[in-house]
């Protein structure tokens, strides 16, 4: 009996050390991706007089992936579930009129809410295993706008190029899905602008390999 | 540096003419009034809450105390020191910045980590050390033109503009932020005018330049302008703007000046700066400028022509007028606009939208499009462009680290891509550039002889 038990610790004693160092493996195969300068968003929209445009050069945030994404999310439905914020500061978004600009930052309430926010919950492959260049999924996440939260879908294309990512997506939205009211803009001896709700976002949002500085 | 009205009795033919409806006489002798529109009024909209600037000024000569005066009427302007090495002035310009510190020494100034820009307005003499140690400081700076005195210092300023990446640098050519001026750029650019064949501007008025001063050494100082060691004289303290103007308006590049000077009323008062220049600018195809500027005379004051084969602008007073040639083509537009009298002709207002026409129709005889000065406009692009690149800045090294200069460069020049007409302004190059031309047209004028330009004077090194 005593030698049963022995024999049973250790292998308990193994088994917990085998799992130990798999997790760790698995864990240090995790690569980190952040943000890099060159991403963009735009903000498309229209009004009762024109279109109208508004620019980011700054979507920050990053990606948690294995060495092998994006291919690995073609057939891996782990890997196809990377721990991915995005963050887009609301004044960062450039229309090239500074009244417009003040106006959409005081619609979203820029001060309370100042970052659009975006989780990935999962990647749905458009590819076919095997593919490779730019791949297409269906991005599911929460996207926050002035505190309020909805679930898109919206399809992407993931790239990797000399180790870094290029995710470019779409998405269309509508402001009154974030409670937000599109705004009316007074003009004298004009009649008023109206802003309409339904909007356009496009995105290029390009990430580099954490490096880890030197102290 | 710019030359403010001094004072009630400076009155002159030019502010007779103001008062005495030049409009109408301009309108009487066949020009069509090009009008920049005036930025919307919201009815019933709060006013916008502008984030403001906490800016210092250096040097309160007259040209500092006017500076001070429109940053008083910007919403964006906090300012919160002034600075003159010479007590009187210090004191004479307090009543305009009640709230601002009173400094002697300008790295007073620059080791106050609260103020976030500067603007610079002592003689151009002195910009080049006060200019690179604020930057280096990481102020935004604002220096009047020209940047210097000398081609080596305007280098100097250009070159560490350029490396100050994060910072605006903004040189006073202050009708590169006139909206006035915006509106006719593009309509110059259009060709409107047809074949370009001529530019001429001048700038008269009766003065003589000095200031009284309780002793020599003061005298000296404070009449850096009189003396061709410490000034770029009437060219490079006046006329820069015009200069700068036409090669902007028409894009040309000068190829040689000639030009003469002389003393023709203020002599004998140890200045050897000429009181009257004239210089004749040659570009490229034939075209010529000639620009001619005088202490000792008012006549006509100051005023732009921009001739083409088609028709013929003048700037003067903030507005525009266009005088067709009869055998222009239509452009299109004129059947919109407000016919007025031209002696024995009829002439055409350019009218930009109907939202104006009850406005123009009711004061365009003597109402300028804006009552804001040139330098109120320059200052106003200056002030929204600092907090707009500290809050870029502030956005991209958040979020992206401070390594990459070159990438926060691209960053602010897409920023700047986009930025509206109202704050519009020129940069370290055109800076660069118009003191460049400047000096040498000074030189010519100061020489009397023909200089010939060479392309690497208006490059960084």
């Amino acid at each position: 009996m005593k030698t049963n038990r022995l024999l049973n610790l250790k292998t308990q004693l193994l088994l917990t050390v085998v799992t130990g160092v798999m997790t760790y493996q698995a864990a240090a195969q995790t690569i980190r991706y952040n943000a890099q300068a060159g991403s963009k968003a735009t903000v498309a929209g229209d009004s009762s007089i024109k279109t109208w445009t508004m620019e980011s050069g700054i979507i920050s945030g990053s990606m948690d992936t294995d060495p092998h994404f994006p291919e690995s999310a073609l057939t891996n439905a782990a890997a196809a579930k990377p721990v991915t914020q995005v963050f887009v500061p609301i004044r960062a978004l450039k229309s090239g009129n500074a009244t417009m600009e003040a106006k959409m930052q005081l619609a979203m309430s820029a001060t309370n809410y100042p970052k659009i926010e975006y989780r990935l919950i999962e990647l749905k492959p458009k590819s076919k295993p095997g593919a490779t260049g730019a791949l297409q999924f269906d991005a599911i996440g929460a996207l926050t706008i002035t505190g309020t939260t909805i679930t898109n879908t919206m399809p992407v294309t993931i790239e990797k190029q000399d180790g870094k990512l290029k995710i470019v997506g779409s998405a269309p939205i509508k402001l009154t899905q974030f409670n937000i009211k599109p705004p009316i803009i007074a003009l004298p001896l004009l009649p008023d602008i109206t802003v309409y709700d339904d909007l356009k976002v496009d995105f290029a949002w390009m990430l580099a390999p954490k490096v880890e500085k030197k102290p | 540096m710019n030359q403010p009205d001094q004072n009630a009795a400076d009155f002159n033919r030019r502010n007779f003419l103001k008062g005495s409806s030049f409009a109408a006489l301009m309108t009487m002798m066949g020009g069509v009034q090009l009008m920049a529109q005036d930025a919307p009024e919201r009815k019933t909209d709060a006013p916008l809450v502008l984030a403001k600037v906490k800016v210092a000024v250096i040097g309160l000569g007259p040209w500092g105390r006017e500076i001070l005066d429109q940053l008083g009427r910007s919403a964006q302007a906090e300012v919160v020191a002034i600075c003159d090495s010479y007590p009187v002035m210090l004191r004479r310009s307090a009543s305009k910045a009640p709230e601002a510190a009173l400094v002697e020494n300008y790295q007073d100034i620059l080791a106050n980590k609260d103020i976030k820009a500067v603007i610079i307005a002592t003689g151009s003499h002195q910009h080049k050390d006060i200019v690179i140690a604020a930057l280096k400081a990481g102020k935004h700076v604002y220096c009047e033109a020209p940047l210097a005195h000398t081609i080596e210092d305007a280098r100097a300023i250009a070159l560490a503009a350029k490396e100050a990446v994060g910072q605006v640098f903004q040189p006073g050519l202050q009708g590169r932020s006139d909206p006035q001026r915006h509106f006719l750029f593009p309509f110059i650019r259009s060709g409107a005018l047809g074949k370009t064949v001529m530019a001429r501007a001048q700038w008269h008025k009766k003065d003589s330049w000095r200031q009284a001063s309780p002793n020599a050494e003061r005298e000296k100082a404070i009449n850096w302008r009189l003396h061709q060691a410490t000034s770029p004289g009437l060219i490079g303290e006046i006329g820069i703007h015009a200069l700068d103007q036409a090669t902007w308006m028409l894009n040309l590049v000068p190829i040689a000046v000639t030009g003469f000077g002389s003393t023709m009323m203020w002599k004998d008062d140890g200045r050897d700066v000429p009181d009257t220049v004239e210089a004749v600018i040659e570009f490229p195809g034939g075209v010529r400028m000639n620009y001619n500027a005088s202490l000792a005379t008012s006549f006509d004051a100051e005023y732009e022509l921009l001739y083409g084969t088609e028709a013929t602008v003048m700037m003067r007073d903030g507005k525009a007028w266009m005088f067709k040639e009869v055998d222009s083509a239509l452009l299109g537009w004129e059947v919109y606009a407000r016919k007025d009298n031209f002696y024995k002709e009829t002439g055409i207002a350019l009218v930009l939208d109907g939202s104006k026409q009850k406005k123009l129709s009711e004061g365009a005889a003597d109402g300028a499009p804006t009552e804001l000065p040139q330098h109120y406009h320059a200052l106003h692009a200056f002030l929204g462009n600092c907090d707009e690149v500290s809050t870029a800045v502030e956005d991209f090294q958040s979020n992206y680290g401070s390594d990459d200069k070159l990438a926060l460069a691209e960053h602010l020049a897409g920023i700047a891509r986009k930025r509206e007409q109202s704050r519009q302004a020129a940069g370290y190059q055109e800076g660069l550039t118009a003191t460049v031309f400047a000096l040498k047209v000074n030189e010519a004028v100061n020489t009397g002889k023909r200089i010939e330009f060479k392309k690497e004077w208006f490059e960084l090194a």
